[in-house]
This record gives C-alpha cells, structure tokens and sequence, in this order.
C-alpha cells in the first residue's frame, strides 16, 4: 500500500510529516513509516520506528510542536501525552500525522526524505 | 621535648615519607592489582582467626567498595562491563 | 535466624526520569546525585536495606530505559540483568517497576514489557502528590486487579514516602516465581499494537484522566527552546557561571590563603629547624595546602552544574546544540556526557553508554577529556590570578574572560578532533536523539546541599590523600641527596629531583617550561591539580634564606614571564594528566589501543599548542 506523501488523501485531512509542523499546531498520529532520511539500512530504519512507538507515537495519539530549531527543524521539541521530546528531522519524518481542525494549515514544504509505506 | 635531637627528626621523617610512598603506590596501582592484593591480604587472614574482627570491620568492606561500582573522585570502579559496546 | 541465607535480591526499573534513583536512595539511605536526565544512572547502583526478619534486601538501581528492546548499552545492561544473562549478577528476585504517576502511559507500557519476563513483581506508581496536584486520577486499586501485581504509591522525595512499598515487599505477598518466558523476542509490530492496546485498557480500567498542562512551563520553554533566544539563555548562564568562580570566589580563596601562610609562619617559628619542619612547611602546608586555596572555585563551580542538572535545563541545552554536535559528527546524546566531563571526565566516561552507535561512543570518549574538568581549576586559577590583572574589559572581568576562553578552547579543540575522526570514518552510521526533555522543577535545596558536600568530601580526601602523600615523596626527592657543602643556590637543585627536573628541561624548554615546572608536571600525572601542590613545594625549597611562607601566586606573578604561563595554560588545555582517566578509557573500551591513542595525541597537541602559544606570546609581548 503506497501513497504519495504530498498528495491530499481525502479532502481536507492530509497526512503530513511530524517534521512539516509549524511551532505550535497541534496533530494527531496516524501512523509510522520507515524513513528513508535514516540511510544507513533498514535495522536502524526499523528500530526507530520501534522506539517511536514505544515512546508514545501511535496511532491516535495528540502531539504538539512546543519548538523547531533554524535551518529547517532539526531538531524539534514535540510534546506528546504529557511528555516533551527532542526529534532530529529524520526522526519526525517518520511520525504521519493528521492536523487537527480548526488550525491555519499552512505546513513547511515536504522537504529531504521520500517516504516508503511500511 | 626531643625534638631537637636530629635522629629522632631524621626517624620521624623516614616514617612519615615511606607511609606517603606506600600510600601513594596504593593509590596508583591498577585497581584491579590492589583488588587481587586485597583478596590476598583476606585469604591470609582466613588462616589467622585472631584477626577475624579486624578481617570484618575494615578488610571486607574495603573489598567490596574495590569490587563494586562508584566514583570516589577517581576510578576506583572494576564494574565488570559485560560486553564490548555494539 | 539462619546467617547463610542471603538478603532478597530486588531490582528497580523505569522510564529515565521517573524518579527511580530518588527511590532508590530511599530504600537503601545512601546519599547519591539524583540527576534529571539519563546518563548519569550508568552504573549498577547498590544498596542494602535491613528488614525485621534479619533477611535483609539488596536493592540494585537499573539503568532507565524506555523499552527491554534497548538501542542503548545501558538499557542493554537492564535487559540483561533482568534475564539473568550477566555472569556476576543473578536474576532479581523481585522487580519494582518504578512508574511517574504524572506519565503514567509510557512508564505503563515498560510495566506491561516487564511482567512479560513473568518475575515476580511490584508497580511503584511515583510521585503521586505531584500527580494529584496537576489533577491526574488514578485508581491504583483497580489498576492493580486489572494488571494482576501489587500497586503501592510511594512519594521518594519525601522521608517515609516509601514506606508503605517497604511494607508490601516485607509482606511476602507478591506472586510467587514461576518458570519465566524463554529468551526474550524482540517484540514486532503486532506485540507493540498489542501492548498500546493492553495499556490503553489499564489506563481506562484504573480511570486514568491525563495531567492538566502546567502553562508556565510551556512559556518557560518557548524561551529556552526558542533558537535564538535560547542560545543567547545558553551563553548568558554559561558566562555567568565563569565570571562568578573568580568574583564569589575572591574572598574566600584570600581567606584560606591567608591561613596558610600565617599556619605555615607558625609551624616555622614554633619548630626547631631541621627537616621535620621543612617537611611540614614546604612539603605539607606549602604543597597540600596550595591546592586547597582552591575549595571556593570548586564549589562555586558545581553549585551551578548541579543546580543545572537539576532544574532539568541541561537537556535543552542538548537540544539546542544537537544541530552543531551533528555538524562534526557527534550525536546529540553525545552533550551530557560531555557535560559531566566539565567536572571529571571520568564519570562522563562512563556515561558514554548511552550512545547507542560505537563510533559516535568512541569519539566521544576521546574527546572528553578535552573538556575543561575541575581538577584543572586549580592549575588554570592559580596562573590565572598570578598573570593576568585584574582589570575590568568593559563589564566583564578580565580573569573570568580568560577562563572562559580556556573553557572554550577546550570545547571548540574537542569538535575539531571529532571532526577529524569524523573523516576517517567508513560507514555513516546514523545516530538517534529521541532525547526526553524533562519538565521543569526547582533544583531541590537539600539535593544542591548534599551534592556540595559530596564534592567537598571528595576534594578534601584527594587533598589529604594522594596529594599530600605525592607531595611528602616529592619534597624527599626535593632535599635528598643534600648539596655539598659550600654550594650556592637552593638545595633543591642538587637533589634527585632537581637532576631531574634538570634534565627534563631541555625536553621542555622550546615551550618556554623552567626545571621547576618541569618536575611538578611528572607528580602532575597523576592527576592535574597535583602540580599546583607540587609547584608550591618545589618553590617553597627554593626560596632563599628563610622565606619559608613565601605564597605560591606572587613567587610565579614575579619570576615567571607571561609566555611561560599562557603556554602552561595551554598544556593544560591538552595535556592528559590523569592516569586514571587513561584508566577508565581502558576499562569501557576494553583495549589499550584506545587509551594510547589518546595520550599519544593529546600530549603531541599539548606540546605543538604550548610551543605555538609560548612563541606568539613572547614575540607579542
């Protein structure tokens, strides 16, 4: 199952990276992808992912960019249920996530990494 | 007093210097030498249990505290890393 | 009462920063840092508690980890302990799975990851009055029927806060052992849904309802997170802290200093002369006790790393540099470690395992010990004080300027080399940050307290114990053999150490080091603020006629050009003068190369950044 990341999936929900949020919104996650940014094969592609997930990043879960450093958002302090963590971009592009409504949509441009679906 | 006569200043300055060089070849020996020294020291004593009560109170934990882990200002520490870093 | 059987075996575990080492400190007494953020609960940390049943229980703090599938060395030695896989340290006989109340979700989850093993086991739910004060609900009844193992809610900061988990464990009633889970599997996909399931229904089961956002730490931290303001925060607080070692320290070190020289005046004029006295004035007072002027400066300087540490900055301050660690090939987890190498590098040694990529581990550890460490403050303050005035450059003082540019010299050097090593490198590995940044609290008074008195312990047991004992041998190799009679100059120029010191000179003197520097430098090997002492010994045998207490600071402010100080200055930037840093390099990388490597290329960077400086600076001057 593949889809082009930066295409609208259905109407007015788009599922995003982690890394394109701007200081501030607030998105749900939708789900975990490998990420190819990480190029140094897939065991480390695959253990992030893990890690992600245990540190709170599923599926439904709400999250919230408290800060994002210059030079394109490496590394962004995200904070997610009750706890706040410092990603590299790399890192975030594996977080899909849903804005949630009623936010100004404007996101950075889907920049570095082309996804693959998991 | 006698500290005047010189022999007895020379006897205690010979005292005071070889204590300083013992301590300070302990304190820089390899901790795991003195680890293995210290087990000697407690293997001897074993066979003498007139000195069971000294062996206790400062032989033992001296051990422990060379075996165990921590940081008293210098690597004291022969925490035993399982396995080299992946 | 039977004496062969051996206390209970109890192993704490937990997500980083849910308290754990504070319950730890609890249960067993024992005084020991409790830092905010992981790396520096490396080591296994243990303890003993009596119980009334004469058993006893031996409490052993785990390293925090987020997960058993660990990406880390030290949540692999969690791991590992638990199943029993590590030769020297048996299965626990009972876990205390410690969870934050106030994040209950992720601590749940590595609760749920634990039981799996099938141990018998207790839910320490943490920081509860903190939990209740931010409006989280838990039934911890309930979640104990729905999770099937004992629930205790304990308070470690506060005394008697774990006293009801002592009384469950002493009670016997947790499950009794079973045969445990073989090897554990790494958990896949469906395991991880499964578990978020499992704990999603806990967490429904017990009613739990999430913590209420506390805004001003979200303020706090669009602040301090902010790029620009945070590093100008950054900069702010790290150049405050310099300027404060010398200003606050200045009374102080005047005092003790004071109380030296008259202490050493007294023992002069009260002995009879002969080597006793020299002994005791030059060998102890002038020796030991130059380096003890020094206490201000090292209390001042850990006050505010602990209170950093504490208050839970530090990780945002690794957050705010990660992008420049990243730059020379270091990974943002690389900082603190780093850090903790400001005071010793020792312990930042170690707290090198938690990177979880070798080759970023390794760079780091050679590295560290480029990291100004407090030992050599006294070396720093003392040229420092003697050489350079104490004037004002606009609002800053001249002397804490320049220490902050020896500090800074120190971290700027450190990212070159890494930055080298950085391009010898075959594969490019990826390294992970996924770093927690904790919230906020105030440092607690009473852990700043204790955590200064731990370093004045320690000081004080080095100043009295290996530097006084260096310093007794060096002043017998200062008077042994004796001049002959009717020789001119100090006696000490005839004595083995003064042949020596002779002889070295010609290795030292393209870098503008005297004979006097010379010797101190080789007691200065075992450790770095031992040529301080050893300097004021050596000087102390050197003053003509009876100028016993002459202090150390004007005798090298008047004999010693400004080159010679500034190329000290910069030997001490590079030079590795700890044999038992070389020590701890050996034991994590279980290799001499490493460790030879390390002293090979600091000492040739010590020599070429001493010759460079000591030939500007006389040019210049």
């Amino acid at each position: 199952m593949k889809s082009d990341a930066s295409r609208p999936v259905d109407g007015d929900r788009r599922q995003i990276a982690l890394a394109q949020l701007r200081r501030g919104q607030v998105a749900t996650v939708s789900g975990l992808v490998e990420s190819a940014a990480i190029d140094s094969g897939r065991d480390a592609s695959q253990s992030l992912v893990t890690r992600l997930r245990d540190l709170g990043f599923v599926p439904g879960a709400r999250c919230e960019v408290v800060a994002r450093m210059w030079l394109g958002g490496d590394p962004i302090a995200v904070r997610i249920g009750g706890s706040t963590f410092a990603l590299r971009r790399a890192e975030a592009a594996a977080v899909r996530v849903e804005l949630a409504l009623g936010q100004a949509r404007d996101v950075v441009a889907h920049a570095g990494s082309s996804a693959v679906t998991a | 007093m006698g500290l005047d006569s010189g022999v007895l200043q020379d006897l205690v300055v010979a005292l005071i210097v070889f204590g300083a060089l013992s301590f300070s070849v302990w304190k820089l020996m390899p901790a795991r030498r003195r680890l293995r020294l210290l087990l000697a020291l407690d293997a001897w004593c074993a066979r003498h249990p007139s000195m069971t009560r000294w062996r206790e109170r400062w032989l033992k934990p001296r051990i422990a505290r060379a075996a165990g882990v921590g940081c008293d200002g210098c690597a004291a520490n022969d925490a035993r890393t399982p396995h080299r870093p992946r | 009462m039977d004496a062969t059987v051996t206390p209970l075996r109890i192993a704490l575990v937990g997500v980083p920063n849910c308290g754990k080492t504070a319950l730890f400190n609890r249960l067993t007494g024992s005084r020991q840092k409790v830092a905010n953020y992981p790396g520096v609960t490396v080591e296994r940390r243990e303890g003993e508690r009596a119980t009334p049943d004469g058993r006893g229980m031996r409490v052993l703090d785990l390293p925090g980890t987020y997960s058993l599938n660990p990406t880390t060395l030290d949540e692999a030695i969690t791991r590992d302990v638990l199943l029993g896989r590590l030769a020297d340290t048996p299965a626990p006989e009972l876990v205390v799975c410690v969870v934050d109340a106030v994040h209950l979700p992720i601590g749940l989850r590595l609760a749920l990851e634990v039981k799996r093993l099938g141990l018998p086991m207790v839910l320490a739910l943490n920081r509860m009055d903190v939990a209740r004060r931010r409006s989280v609900h838990i039934d911890a009844a309930k979640l104990s029927a729905e999770l099937g193992v004992p629930v205790v809610a304990t308070i470690a900061v506060k005394r008697g806060g774990a006293d009801a988990l002592v009384e469950v464990i002493e009670a016997g009633t947790w499950i009794a052992p079973r045969a445990f889970a073989p090897a554990l599997r790494e958990h896949g996909a469906e395991d991880a849904e499964q578990m978020q399931r499992d704990m999603r229904a806990l967490l429904a089961a017990a009613g739990y309802s999430p913590p209420r956002e506390n805004p001003w730490s979200g303020r706090i931290d669009a602040l301090l997170l902010h790029p620009v303001a945070g590093l100008a925060v950054l900069l702010t607080v790290l150049f405050v802290m310099f300027q404060a070692v010398f200003s606050w320290a200045e009374a102080p070190m005047d005092g003790i200093e004071r109380a030296m020289n008259s202490l050493g005046g007294f023992t002069a004029a009260h002995m009879p002369a002969g080597p006793l006295a020299s002994l005791l004035v030059n060998g102890v007072i002038g020796g030991a006790g130059s380096v003890l002027v020094f206490l201000p400066q090292i209390v001042i300087l850990f006050f505010f790393i602990l209170a950093l540490e504490d208050s839970g900055y530090l990780p945002r301050a690794a957050y705010l540099l990660d992008r420049l660690m990243g730059s020379v090939g270091l990974s943002g987890r690389a900082f603190i470690p780093l850090l903790s190498s400001h005071a010793c590098a020792i312990p930042g040694i170690m707290a090198t395992r938690t990177i979880p990529n070798w080759r970023d581990r390794l760079t780091t550890i050679m590295i560290a010990p480029l990291m100004t460490c407090s030992a050599r403050l006294p070396v720093y303050g003392l040229l420092i004080a003697a050489l350079i005035p104490a004037r004002s450059v606009g609002p800053f003082n001249l002397q804490g300027l320049v220490l902050f540019t020896l500090y800074a010299a120190g971290i700027v050097s450190a990212l070159l080399v890494a930055f080298v090593m950085k391009q010898f490198a075959r594969e490019r590995q990826y390294s992970p940050l996924m770093l927690e940044l904790p919230d906020f609290q105030w440092p607690n008074a009473s852990n700043l307290v204790l955590g200064l008195w731990e370093r004045v312990k320690i000081f004080m047991s080095r100043v009295g114990g290996i530097i006084l004992a260096l310093m007794i041998v060096l002043w017998f190799l200062s008077s042994y053999p004796e001049p002959p009679p009717g020789a001119t100059g100090p006696a000490i120029q005839y004595s083995l150490a003064g042949r020596i010191g002779a002889l070295l000179e010609y290795v030292f003197a393209p870098i503008g080091f005297n004979w006097q520097i010379a010797i101190a430098l080789v007691p200065g090997l075992a450790a770095r603020e031992v040529a301080v002492a050893a300097l004021g010994t050596v000087y102390a045998m050197s003053a003509a006629g009876d100028d016993l207490s002459a202090a150390l600071e004007p005798v090298i402010s008047s004999t010693w050009s400004l080159a010679t100080g500034v190329s000290l200055l910069a030997w001490y930037v590079f030079a590795p003068q700890c044999l038992s840093t070389l020590a701890v390099v050996k034991r994590e990388t279980n290799s001499w190369r490493y460790p030879l490597i390390m002293a090979g290329y600091l000492f040739a960077l010590a020599y070429l950044a001493s010759f460079i400086t000591f030939r500007v600076v006389r040019a210049w001057a």
